[in-house]
């Protein structure tokens, strides 16, 4: 039987996403040792990482909503 | 430095009885409610394969946040300044890489019905070898993960109470409440106690944040405390600070994720679309705990200037002791705090134990010695080793060996050797037996050695240094060497589930 399969593991739009991100939560792309400007006392470069690390959990739900189907539950109904 | 908690004595100790009293009672009831747990090895260690998406998502947290991420946590970014936020993204990175394998994963669990991660090991290399292997490093790191929950337990019993309860009889009553309801119960017993602590653990940690942001000042006032007196706290990491954050990032990501406990789990989902909810759950989690005990401890900068680094591991105790004088509810929270911090060490090492006592039960016991016991006889030694595993580490938590202390000391180091077999070889048919072997041997010393002498080349940790070694021998041992076909063509069948 045929089913519809698909792994996030297969799909390069997940594997791009996924390396983007990670590129994007670690702070390498800030001038070293800055702070300036402060939101609310958190430093503006806490607060991209912090909203780079809201993105992949954002990204994560897509892809386990639309990119995860193995089909494996429908095997125990058979 | 000793701290004198307001709260010491028997308030400590009645949350504490009442924590312990709940937990075995949630075990009675597992155990009434499910009469064949102690006759099938699928119910006993993965609760039939029926855990649904709140309990299945509890007991993925209460198993990744233990009671370290408290008390630990804070401490470190008092030190650290932002360069500790990195504890955020880890966390999520573990759920990235958990969909690199687990869709797979959880399908092939379904299908042969696998039970540990070794299991998975030898349905994929069939050669005793790689299964022993594998078999002793997860025993090993699960044993000296088990060992630092004891320690962790017995501080904070006697902390909580002001000494009240002596550091041991603190182990042994959680220790001997721990194996009664995991033994009556299994993975149930496991996963809903995971529940309540999991709860106690998030209320806890929410209530510090809103009495320190209250009594203790703000973001702001820490942020001027850095500006005036340690400026590279608030400063974007450089150059080691750099390397730091992206070896955490690594090591914690795949470390985390094939943890056996954690990875098991995964066989104990009821469903794909449980297991795909839990997942989107936890992927917002590290805001909610990691991103609040890292402001708890950037809080602790202007509150408690000028500590050193032991006077700041007690952070959190002299926070909770500050709040817990200001009026009764916020006595009471800390009060609840605390015995959440000491049920999440509970929760993190019940799951550890159950997890060392299944790879006996199935795949050293089940598997070599008796292939062909009953499964209840099965479940009985796994649970009678792992007794005897805990009496073992107990006496080792409080006599610690003067010399060998650093075998006690290996965790990640060693379960991250296991990833490639673990992972490449769900996707990778031509993945060769022999360079599996040979990689995971030699990453393992490699990482071993790195920890005992202290090195960490270029600031990487030992651990990575010990995966990079295993993946080049593993995968160049895999492309030089020819696969036979028989193996391929068995490898092709097992992976490839989908047809």
């Amino acid at each position: 039987m045929k089913k519809n399969i698909s792994e996030p593991v297969k799909k390069p739009l997940v594997w791009i996403g996924f390396v983007v991100l990670f590129a994007l939560i670690n702070p390498w792309y800030f001038p070293a040792g800055s702070w300036s400007p402060l939101v609310f006392g958190i430093p503006y470069w806490a607060l991209i990482i912090l909203t780079a690390s809201l993105a992949l959990s954002i990204f994560i739900t897509w892809v386990v909503m639309t990119q995860w189907e193995t089909g494996a539950d429908e095997d125990e109904e058979l | 430095m000793e701290v004198e908690l307001a709260f010491s004595g028997w308030s400590g100790i009645l949350v504490l009885m009442l924590y312990g009293g709940l937990m075995l009672a949630v075990g009675v009831y597992a155990f009434l409610r499910n009469r064949g747990v102690r006759e099938s090895l699928d119910e006993y260690y993965l609760g039939g394969r029926g855990l649904g998406v709140m309990v299945l998502f509890f007991t993925f947290f209460a198993t990744q946040y233990s009671g370290n991420t408290v008390v630990g946590y804070p401490p470190t970014a008092y030190r650290l300044g932002y360069q500790y936020l990195v504890s955020v993204p880890f966390f999520i990175m573990i759920i990235m890489v958990y969909l690199l394998f687990a869709p797979r994963l959880y399908a092939l669990g379904r299908r042969f019905n696998l039970l540990t991660p070794v299991d998975w090991i030898d349905l994929r290399f069939r050669s005793k070898k790689v299964t022993i292997l594998a078999a002793i490093l997860m025993l090993y790191g699960l044993g000296n993960y088990l060992l630092e929950q004891f320690v962790a337990i017995g501080q904070g019993v006697s902390g909580l109470t002001g000494g009240t309860i002596p550091y041991q009889v603190g182990v042994v009553f959680f220790i001997v409440i721990m194996v009664a309801y995991s033994w009556l119960g299994g993975m149930r017993s496991v996963a809903y106690t995971d529940t309540i602590q999991g709860i106690a653990l998030l209320f806890g940690v929410f209530t510090l944040l809103i009495g320190s942001l209250i009594y203790l000042g703000g973001l702001p006032t820490a942020a001027e405390t850095m500006i005036a007196e340690a400026p590279q706290k608030l400063g974007a990491p450089t150059g080691g600070s750099l390397t730091t954050w992206f070896c955490l990032l690594v090591l914690v990501g795949i470390g985390a994720a094939i943890y056996p406990h954690a990875f098991q789990r995964i066989f104990a989902a009821r469903s794909e679309r449980t297991l795909k909810r839990s997942f989107i759950r936890m992927a917002y989690m590290p805001f909610l705990t990691a991103g609040v005990v890292f402001m708890v401890g950037i809080i602790g900068i202007s509150a408690f200037p000028d500590l050193t680094t032991a006077e700041s591991e007690q952070l959190v105790g002299m926070m909770a002791n500050a709040l817990a004088n200001q009026n009764a509810f916020f006595y009471w929270a800390m009060v609840l705090l605390f015995g959440g911090v000491i049920a999440a060490i509970v929760s993190t090492a019940d799951s550890v134990l159950l997890t060392f006592s299944s790879i006996i039960s199935n795949d050293l016991y089940g598997r070599y010695i008796a292939p062909n016991a009953e499964e209840s006889r099965k479940i009985l030694i796994g649970k009678l080793v792992g007794v005897a595993a805990v009496v073992v580490l107990v006496l080792i938590a409080w006599y610690p060996p003067g010399t060998l202390y650093q075998i006690f000391v290996l965790k990640f180091e060693v379960l991250i050797q296991t990833a490639p077999a673990l992972i490449l070889g769900l996707y990778w048919s031509r993945l060769n037996t022999q360079a599996v072997f040979i990689g995971m041997l030699a990453g393992t010393v490699l990482a071993a050695a790195f920890t005992f002498a202290g090195l960490r080349p270029l600031g990487v940790y030992s651990g990575l240094w010990g995966l990079l070694l295993n993946l080049v021998l593993c995968v160049g041992g895999s492309l030089v060497s020819q696969v036979t076909e028989a193996h391929r063509q068995r490898a092709v069948e097992v992976i490839g589930w989908q047809r």
